[in-house]
């Protein structure tokens, strides 16, 4: 639970101070024997209200933590902070499951991906239906998460999970945290949030700042 | 009935108040009042209040870093600063290493430079980042604390990319010698022996 909320308020300082990680998964977050976690790895960060670079890989065990629309070379939508706490869910999921969702071999370009109850070729999708396969993986982890993580990390840690790899959904709790973390001053559409979404719509902030 | 009414009625008012997002805004407020109000609040409430009075104080100084448009630009470390003996921490992003200047053990992460974008505006960003995380505090941020940013360059000078210098957990933090940290001991007993030399 502690390397949870620590990477979780990590992405929380990070947005808040107008920047997007967009590389978070376990190799980009270190972790000491006490427990405490860091976020590193910002390779592919940029200053949140910058443009973006459309660009992407086809490395397997890094699609797997990001959104569809970010998968593969040639992504589909520009990136967003959304985007960041769509694969700090899947990072959340695997920590709930206390399972690697990468196995490493003996060299560094022996990775395999191993997702519980998902077939390796839903996570390499083909190019012809990469957009198809990609929305699947992504319902499939959602599935996961609600079924697996209640009994093992109860319901409040699953909710989490489920709001982190569905604030792009168009139903989304968290479907305006980007607008409100760009906000300089945040008053008029911080009253215009709290009138608008749930009230478990910060449930990630939350996360972050319980001890 | 009326008490447990009334019961009913507390826990609503403790759920809505633990659930209640209006907090996380107003923490993100320019206002030095609630500076005061959290300083006031601090000095009052238990340990555990106090950690996340704390939390949010550092997120108060992240903000201000990151709008602080007057502040000075994160300078560069000059090429002068000669970095050595990296080792790759497993399955990570980021390298031991030592600063030889300083004689210190530091973290290491390469950032290369974008195909088909502008490397002004990555370095802008990188000026931005490490400015930010050069101010802010690992143990409640959660993210390492920024040493310097040095620009890396090929034997033409054509700029390739930034190593950027964090400083690595403290001792205390990896006392048990996980396999994460291994090696930093070894590091250290480095910086001894060339402090000695």
């Amino acid at each position: 639970m502690r390397v949870s909320r620590n990477v979780a308020r990590s992405i929380i300082f990070l947005h808040s101070a107008s920047f997007v990680h967009k590389n978070i998964r376990p190799e980009t977050i270190i972790t000491t024997e006490a427990g405490d976690s860091y976020l590193v790895g910002f390779q592919w960060f940029r200053a949140a209200a910058g443009d973006t670079f459309m660009l992407g890989d086809a490395v397997q065990s890094n699609n797997l933590y990001r959104h569809p629309t970010r998968q593969g070379q040639a992504p589909d939508e520009m990136y967003s902070m959304q985007h960041d706490v769509y694969s700090l869910g899947v990072c959340l999921l695997e920590i709930g499951l206390w399972k690697s969702f990468v196995a490493y071999g003996n060299d560094s370009t022996d990775i395999a991906v191993n997702v519980p109850g998902i077939p390796e070729a839903a996570v390499q999708p083909s190019a012809r239906d990469r957009k198809t396969r990609s929305y699947e993986l992504k319902r499939k982890l959602t599935d996961l998460a609600r079924r697996e993580l209640p009994s093992r990390m109860g319901e409040r840690f699953a909710a989490v999970v489920v709001s982190c790899l569905t604030c792009l959904d168009k139903d989304s709790d968290l479907g305006s945290v980007d607008a409100l973390l760009d906000d300089d001053n945040g008053v008029i559409l911080g009253v215009k949030y709290i009138q608008k979404v749930r009230r478990t719509s910060l449930r990630v902030a939350r996360c972050a700042f319980t001890r | 009935m009326k008490d447990s009414l009334k019961v009913s009625i507390k826990d609503l008012e403790i759920w809505y108040k633990r659930w209640d997002p209006s907090w996380f805004l107003i923490a993100r407020l320019a206002v030095p009042g609630i500076d005061l109000a959290i300083r006031e609040q601090r000095a009052t409430e238990d340990p555990s209040e106090r950690r996340s009075l704390t939390i949010l104080d550092d997120l108060r100084d992240a903000l201000r870093a990151a709008q602080n448009k007057n502040g000075s630009m994160f300078e560069f470390l000059p090429s002068t600063v000669i970095l050595g003996l990296s080792a790759e921490i497993k399955h990570s992003t980021v390298s031991k290493a030592i600063r030889f200047d300083t004689n210190e053990a530091v973290l290491i992460e390469t950032i290369p430079c974008r195909e088909n974008t502008n490397n002004s505006d990555l370095q802008d960003d990188i000026q931005k980042l490490a400015r930010v995380l050069s101010t802010m505090d690992p143990r409640t941020c959660n993210i390492l604390m920024c040493t310097g940013v040095q620009k890396i360059t090929d034997r033409y000078g054509q700029l390739q990319g930034f190593s950027v210098l964090f400083v690595p957990p403290t001792k205390e933090h990896y006392q048990g010698q996980s396999d994460t940290f291994k090696g930093l001991d070894a590091l250290d007993d480095q910086v001894s022996k060339l402090k000695g030399t």
